[in-house]
């Protein structure tokens, strides 16, 4: 798993090393958007989940 | 004639207390904040520049917007390919890069104006960022004194809150009275953030509002550092450790700061005719 993080990590920073300056704003941009709808997504996901479960233990007719 | 500070502001709550904490020490203090390409809403800073100049008065608290970008691509892409094949990709260390960028406007400001001391919101609590590690700011400060400038960090001592974890910020909101263990079992070191004594300045509504609405509010939003983060947490730090990172951060931030110190020293002596100059925006 840190293999293969590392791997990936290497391309997107190859990537990004070599962009003009402009560009590289642009990319981590891009990546930094990419990184909160994964890290909102799983917040929502997570609560969505804790919130079904709790009303599950309350019974049915809660 | 008054003897004025200059500080890097950002308007969080480090370069915010340290403003106050040289509001008493001197006369009159210059928040400068600093816009380029890729930092978002650095208007923002003024949020907390305002709360200052009501509590000290208008006339002791300045603040000025100033753009680096020139500065900033210079810094940044200068002696690309030799840096490049010397320190790989800690080029990506664009935190580092961009605030020396910002520490060299400030220090033409100073020359500029005649002011003879510097400061930041430099925290130990941050010793992952180039800029805030004791080595750097070592090399700072002797880049400033080289310009017959003096650089201080004053709240680089203060603690910083402890780092949760979403999943723990999670638990700690269910489980009924964990929340008020765990702020008991850090009360002393609460008592000594940035933002607990800004609480007690009256500049805060609570004593840590850093990750929250409020501090996003208040300061610029950049996401450069995601790059940088993917580099040193899934490049970089499992494959190595913290203080080889530092040593190799040192060695690459120490080589800039020497090129670009050489540059000020031109900047001193040729005024508008040096290269510095040409990349200074006014």
């Amino acid at each position: 798993m840190k293999q293969a993080r590392r791997v990936l990590a290497f391309f997107i920073c190859l990537a990004g090393v070599l962009m003009p300056w402009r560009l590289r704003v642009l990319y981590s941009e891009a990546l930094g958007w990419v990184v909160q709808f994964v890290y909102l997504n799983y917040i929502y996901i997570l609560k969505f989940i804790l919130r079904e479960l709790e009303k599950g233990k309350e019974g049915p007719h809660a | 004639m008054p003897e004025e500070a200059l500080l890097l502001y950002s308007g969080g709550t480090d370069s915010t207390l340290a403003a106050c904490l040289l509001a008493e020490k001197y006369d009159r203090v210059r928040l400068l904040t600093f816009r380029r390409f890729g930092l978002f809403a650095t208007d923002k800073a003024a949020v907390n520049a305002e709360k200052l100049r009501v509590k000290y008065g208008a006339a002791k608290i300045l603040h000025e917007n100033l753009p680096v970008d020139r500065l900033f691509r210079k810094v940044s892409y200068d002696r690309f390919f030799l840096n490049l094949f010397r320190h790989g990709f800690f080029l990506l260390s664009t935190c580092g890069l961009c605030k020396l960028a910002m520490h060299l406007r400030a220090a033409v400001y100073c020359l500029d104006n005649g002011i003879k001391h510097v400061s930041d919101g430099a925290n130990k609590g941050m010793d992952l960022f180039p800029d805030q590690q004791p080595g750097v700011l070592g090399m700072l400060r002797e880049m400033y004194a080289s310009a017959g400038i003096e650089y201080s960090n004053p709240v680089f001592d203060f603690e910083s809150p402890p780092d949760i974890e979403f999943g723990d910020r999670f638990h700690l909101e269910r489980v009924p009275g964990l929340s008020a263990k765990r702020d008991a079992a850090f009360l002393a070191q609460k008592k000594q953030t940035t933002g607990h004594k800004l609480f007690e300045l009256g500049l805060m509504p609570s004593d840590n509002v850093k990750g929250t609405k409020l501090d996003r509010a208040m300061q610029a939003r950049c996401f450069q550092f995601i790059l940088f983060n993917i580099w040193l947490h899934w490049y970089y730090l499992p494959f190595s450790d913290k203080e080889r990172y530092v040593r190799e951060s040192d060695a690459f931030f120490g080589e800039k700061i020497a090129r670009f110190s050489a540059l000020l020293g031109e900047y001193r002596e040729r005024g508008e005719a040096s290269r510095l100059a040409s990349w200074v925006e006014r």
